[in-house]
C-alpha cells in the first residue's frame, strides 16, 4: 500500500498527540526519579486512577470531563501521593542510597499490583469510555477527532505550567536543587523530606492528568496503565534520566516513532520501537538525549 | 553439626521424602508439588544470577516463557518427546540469554532491571503477533498426559540440580568471583577477574534452568498462551521468593517459594478475587519488615552475613 502524503501528514500529527500524553506522564515519573531516587514502577496504576476518576465524575456526578482532570482527578491523586510518601516511601529511606532505587522498584511493583488488583475487585475488568466530544474536525481532506485536538492543547499547556513552574517558582527551583545535590540542598536549608511529599503528589497528579487524557479519548480498563509503566521509562531513559526537556522530548519522539513505524512498517512493530529505542539509546550514549554525566 | 552438614543433611531428608511423595499423594497434592518445585527451579535460578552477581532481572519469566513456547512447537509439530523437548527450550533460553546479556549486562543498577523488563515485553509481543509459528494470541494446545508423575521427577530434578549447582558455586572460586562483582565490580575488574566472562556464564546458567522448566511446563499444563506464560508477575513472584527467603542464599529461595506458594494457594481458595492484591501486601511488608529474608534473619551472628543481604544484592558499584 503507497503511503500517501495526507496518510503521512495523519500519522505525523496523531503521533504528536500521542506523544503529548506520553510527555506528561513520563515528566511526572522524571521529576520522582530525579528527586528522590524512587523507580516508581506504581505509576501507570496512577494513570489508570486518574483515568477512572474522570470517568466517575462523569458518570455518577456529570461534572464536565476537562474541568474534572483539573477539579477532580489531579487534586485527589496529589493527595494520594502525599499520603503513599508520608505513610510507605518515607520508610525506605533507611535503605543505604546504593540500594534504595531497586528496592522502591520492587516495593512500588507491590503497591502497583494493589492498586491493580483493587481496581478490579471494586470496578471490575471491564472496558469503559467516557462519551464526550465525539466528532471531528477536517482541514483540507485531513479529519482529525476534536478531543485528540483539546487533549493535545491540555497536555501541553500543563506540561507548560509544569515547566515555568519548576524554572521560575522558588519551590521548582528548590526542587531542581534537590534534584541536582541532596545535600547540598538540605545545607543551603531545604527541608528535602518535606519537598519529597509534595515532589511525589505532584508526580502522581502528572499521571492522573495523562490518565484523565487517556479517558476522554479511548477506553479504560484497570491493567490500561502497565504499558505506559514501561514507556514512560524508556522515554525517561531515552531523554536522559532526571531532566525534564527529556521526558518530553522523549515522550514527543516515541509517540512519533511509534506513528511512523506503524505506518511504514505495520502496527505489528510499534509496540517493539520504545524497547528497541532504549536498547539503542543505552548502548550508544547510556545518560540519554538530554542527560548529563553525573 | 556444622552449617555444612547441617546443609547436606536438610537436602539429603528433603531428597528422600520428595522422592518417596508420589506414592502417598494425591492427585491435588502432587501439581502443587509440581507448582511448587516449578517456582523453586525458577527462583533458585534467579538467585544464582541476582542475589549472587547483584544483577537484578525483573524479566526472568522472559526466559521461561521461551523455554514454554521452544518446547510446546517442537512438541506439537516435530512430535519431539518431552524430555527433549525440554531440554530445547532450554538451550533456546539460554540463546536468548547470550543475545539479550551481551548487551544488557554492561548496563548497571536500574538500567539493566528496565532492559530486562522491557525484555520480557517484546518477547510477549513477538509471540502474539509471530503467528505462522506460536499460533499468535490462540495458544498452542498440546494433548492432555494422563501421568504426571514424570514430570514430578523432572521438576525435583530440576530443583535439586540448581540448588546443588548454587551449593557447589557458593564454595567455589567461581561463586567468590560473582559475589566480588556484586561488592564491587570496578575493583573486581581491576583484580583481574574477567567480569564479563563470569557475568555471563551465571546468567546464561539462570536463563537454561528457567526455560528447562518452563519447557515441562508447556507439556504438564497442556496449554500456553502469550498472556499468562510472559506474565510479569511471574518474574516479581520470583524475585518476592528469594527476598523473602533471603536473596544469595543456597536454601532462601527453596524457603521462599514453599511459603508464597503454599500460602498462596490458602489465599487463593479462601479470597480467589483478592489474592493478587494479597500478594501486592506481601510485597510491601517484605521489603519494610523483612528486607534481609527468613535466612538472612536467622543467620545474623554469623560475621560477615551480618550485613543486610539487599544491601549485597542491590550493590551496583
Amino acid at each position: 500500500m503507497a503511503v500517501t502524503l495526507s496518510m503521512f501528514i495523519q500519522s505525523v500529527v496523531g503521533g504528536v498527540f500521542t506523544g503529548s500524553v506520553y510527555a506528561l506522564v513520563a515528566l511526572g515519573l522524571t521529576i520522582m526519579f530525579g528527586v528522590m531516587r524512587v523507580l516508581n514502577l506504581a505509576h501507570g496504576s496512577f494513570v489508570m486512577l486518574g483515568a477512572y476518576l474522570v470517568f466517575w465524575a462523569y458518570t455518577l456526578f456529570h461534572i464536565n470531563p476537562l474541568a474534572a482532570i483539573v477539579l477532580v482527578s489531579m487534586p485527589i491523586l496529589f493527595l494520594l501521593g502525599m499520603i503513599i510518601q508520608r505513610y510507605l516511601i518515607s520508610r525506605l529511606f533507611n535503605i543505604p542510597p546504593e540500594d534504595f532505587e531497586l528496592m522502591s522498584a520492587i516495593f512500588c511493583f507491590g503497591l502497583s499490583s494493589l492498586i491493580i488488583n483493587l481496581a478490579i475487585y471494586f470496578w471490575t475488568a471491564d472496558f469503559r469510555s467516557v462519551r464526550y466530544i465525539t466528532d471531528a474536525l477536517t482541514i483540507g481532506g485531513i479529519s482529525f477527532s476534536k478531543i485528540r485536538i483539546i487533549s493535545f492543547f491540555i497536555a501541553i499547556l500543563i506540561t507548560a505550567s509544569v515547566a515555568l513552574f519548576l524554572k521560575k517558582a522558588n519551590l521548582g527551583m528548590a526542587i531542581r536543587a534537590t534534584s541536582q545535590n541532596r545535600d547540598s540542598a538540605e545545607i543551603c536549608g531545604i527541608p528535602t523530606r518535606k519537598l519529597f511529599l509534595f515532589v511525589f503528589g505532584l508526580g502522581c497528579a502528572l499521571a492522573a492528568a495523562g490518565g484523565s487524557l487517556l479517558a476522554i479519548q479511548y477506553t479504560i480498563y484497570p491493567q490500561m496503565g502497565d504499558d505506559y509503566t514501561t514507556k514512560s521509562f524508556c522515554i525517561i531513559i531515552l531523554g536522559g534520566m532526571g531532566s525534564y526537556l527529556g521526558a518530553f522530548a522523549g515522550g514527543i519522539i516515541l509517540g512519533l516513532a511509534e506513528a511512523l513505524s506503524t505506518l511504514f512498517i505495520g502496527a505489528k512493530f510499534s509496540e517493539a520501537v520504545a524497547f528497541l529505542a532504549l536498547i539503542l539509546i543505552l548502548l550508544i550514549k547510556p545518560t540519554g538525549l538530554f542527560g548529563e554525566r553525573n | 553439626m556444622t552449617a555444612r552438614n547441617q546443609l547436606t543433611f536438610i537436602i539429603a531428608l528433603l531428597t528422600v521424602l520428595l522422592a518417596l511423595f508420589p506414592i502417598i499423594a494425591s492427585g491435588y497434592g502432587l501439581s502443587l508439588c509440581i507448582t511448587l518445585l516449578l517456582y523453586v527451579t525458577m527462583a533458585a535460578s534467579w538467585n544464582l544470577l541476582s542475589g549472587y552477581t547483584g544483577y537484578v532481572s525483573f524479566g526472568h519469566v522472559g526466559f521461561f516463557g521461551a523455554g514454554s513456547y521452544a518446547a510446546a512447537i517442537m512438541i506439537g509439530r516435530f512430535g519431539v518427546n518431552w524430555l527433549a523437548a525440554s531440554f530445547f527450550g532450554a538451550m533456546v533460553a539460554a540463546f536468548l540469554a547470550l543475545l539479550i546479556g551481551w548487551p544488557a549486562l554492561r548496563l548497571r543498577g536500574p538500567y539493566f532491571a528496565i532492559v530486562m523488563l522491557g525484555f520480557a515485553g517484546v518477547l510477549k509481543n513477538a509471540v502474539i503477533l509471530w503467528k505462522d509459528v506460536t499460533q499468535g494470541g490462540m495458544g498452542i494446545s498440546l494433548p492432555p498426559i494422563l501421568d504426571i508423575k514424570p514430570i514430578y521427577y523432572f521438576m525435583l530434578a530440576s530443583a535439586l540440580s540448581i540448588i546443588g549447582l548454587t551449593h557447589i558455586i557458593t564454595r567455589s572460586k567461581f561463586g567468590l568471583r560473582l559475589i566480588s562483582i556484586r561488592e564491587d565490580e570496578d575493583a573486581a575488574s581491576a583484580m583481574g577477574i574477567n567480569v564479563t566472562f563470569y557475568k555471563i556464564v551465571t546468567f546464561l546458567l539462570s536463563a537454561f534452568f528457567t526455560g528447562l522448566v518452563g519447557g515441562a511446563f508447556a507439556w504438564y499444563s497442556s496449554y500456553i498462551e502469550p498472556g499468562s506464560t510472559f506474565d510479569i508477575k511471574v518474574s516479581i513472584e520470583l524475585i518476592i521468593m528469594s527476598l523473602l527467603g533471603g536473596a544469595g542464599t543456597v536454601l532462601g529461595p527453596l524457603i521462599g517459594a514453599t511459603i508464597i506458594i503454599l500460602g498462596g494457594e490458602y489465599f487463593w481458595t479462601q479470597f480467589p478475587l483478592l489474592h493478587q492484591a494479597i500478594l501486592g501486601i506481601l510485597i510491601i511488608v517484605v521489603v519494610l519488615f523483612l528486607p534481609e529474608g527468613i535466612v538472612g534473619f536467622f543467620s545474623k551472628d554469623k560475621g560477615s552475613e551480618k550485613r543486610n543481604l539487599l544491601v549485597w544484592m542491590f550493590k551496583t558499584k
